[in-house]
């Protein structure tokens, strides 16, 4: 009797090392599994491409702005509609900025300030309709993963602008690319 | 007679040539505005812009050579700005930073709102701020919380909530326009409130057809992005009168 006990306990004690062990396995591929960030590059002249386009249909407007009588209708990521509204009754579509990777518009007279990804842009609409750039102030916003503590592979500028960020996994905590937002 | 009827003639027709269009975006003076959900704000000649951890001060006083200023590190998830004095306020997905731009160039923290978790435009008027928190997958809000809350900020080192009201799914806010507050709720619609006391929003109005993601107030003009189009409407009076619609192309 007393055996069969202890029998049942050493066999208890046995699976319980096997499934502690089996545990370890069991979870070494979730545990151990290191996140870094990898840049997507474009070619800098399709990605600094700013320019006006004949008036455009609005589909999904992000954000409005307002400068004098103009409505300026942002669209996210592709630029932003111009719009006279100096008869709110009936506002004229004039035309559409193209800016790659734009969020934001801010206007003062006469400059447009936008986002172009991680730069910042002035420019003017000359008399023919045509931008002109005036100053490009690179990397002014932030050109690395906005995704809290995070290491990713070191920008090569010569590869092209960085346009967004894709996620990878390594196993090994020293296989993670060495830049890091700490 | 002749003579004079031709001339007369061609200054009329000369007088109309460069007469196609009413001022160009660029040749013109004055300042944009954005509205509760912009990353851009622009007070005095200073372009302020906020991305994900900071606050970047970029002065403009000379618009053909601006300069940016060292960064202010505020926190996470940062996401909005409203200027409003001398004062900006910054929405992040768990607090409302308020700094001073008494000096431009190097804008100062003053406080911080602190909030449940969640998407937060916030707008100010006189001594009170009134800030959206809602819930969503990309507001990181696990509480389910959709509210509008009511900030004093009096003394501006210590905001203190003084009501929280219970909405559905509020976005961004408009506030003007005779003392009211527009809060945009998508899909379920847009909500009036009137702010003749500023503390208490009251009488509260739902226009569940407008689809509303974001508002702005211009005097006494109501510009709202719906899903479907913008929307122009007169909000004087008690109720908002139409003015037009643009179409979305869907």
């Amino acid at each position: 009797m007393v055996n069969s006990v202890l029998v049942q306990i050493r066999y208890s004690a046995i699976l319980l090392l096997l499934s502690l062990g089996g545990c370890d396995w069991y979870w070494s591929e979730y545990e151990e599994s290191y996140l870094y960030y990898s840049p997507v590059y474009a070619e800098e002249q399709v990605a600094h491409a700013i320019s006006v386009s004949p008036p455009m249909a609005i589909e999904k407007p992000d954000k409005i702005f307002t400068y004098l009588d103009f409505l300026i209708v942002n669209i996210k990521n592709q630029g932003f509609h111009v719009i006279d509204n100096s008869n709110p009754s009936n506002p004229v579509n004039l035309y559409f900025i193209n800016v790659p990777g734009n969020k934001d518009v801010a206007i003062k007279d006469g400059m447009i300030f936008v986002d172009n990804y991680d730069d910042v842009v002035a420019f003017v609409i000359d008399e023919n309709q045509e931008v002109v750039v005036k100053q490009r102030l690179e990397a002014a916003i932030s050109n690395i993963p906005p995704y809290g503590q995070a290491n990713f592979e070191c920008i090569d500028s010569s590869k092209g602008v960085v346009i967004s960020w894709t996620e990878s996994y390594v196993s090994e905590e020293d296989e993670l690319p060495e830049c890091s937002t700490e | 007679m002749k003579r004079y009827c031709y001339s007369l003639l061609a200054i009329i027709l000369l007088s109309h040539c460069g007469d196609d269009s009413s001022p160009g975006l660029s040749s013109s003076e004055g300042t944009s505005q954005g509205g509760s959900l912009a990353r851009f704000a622009i007070s005095d000649d200073h372009l302020y812009i906020v991305n994900d951890y900071s606050l970047v001060p970029i002065d403009i006083s000379d618009i053909n050579s601006a300069e940016t200023r060292e960064k202010v590190h505020l926190g996470f998830d940062i996401e909005t700005i409203f200027p409003y004095q001398n004062n900006l306020f910054v929405g992040s997905q768990n607090a409302v930073y308020i700094l001073s731009t008494i000096n431009p160039d190097q804008p100062e923290l003053r406080s911080i709102y602190q909030h449940s978790t969640g998407c937060d435009p916030v707008v100010v008027k006189g001594s009170y701020a009134y800030v959206t928190l809602r819930d969503g997958f990309s507001c990181n809000n696990p509480g389910n919380l959709n509210v509008l809350q009511v900030v004093d900020i009096s003394d501006l080192s210590n905001p203190t909530r003084i009501s929280s009201i219970n909405m559905t799914s509020p976005g961004g806010l408009g506030i003007g326009c005779n003392n009211k507050l527009y809060v945009c709720e998508g899909e379920n619609g847009l909500v009036q409130f009137d702010l003749s006391d500023p503390t208490f929003p009251f009488d509260k109005k739902v226009f569940p057809d407008i689809h509303a993601n974001d508002v702005i107030v211009r005097d006494n003009l109501l510009i709202v992005t719906g899903e479907d189009g913008i929307y122009q409407f007169d909000c004087s009076a008690d109720t908002l009168r139409l003015l037009s619609k643009v179409e979305l192309f869907l």
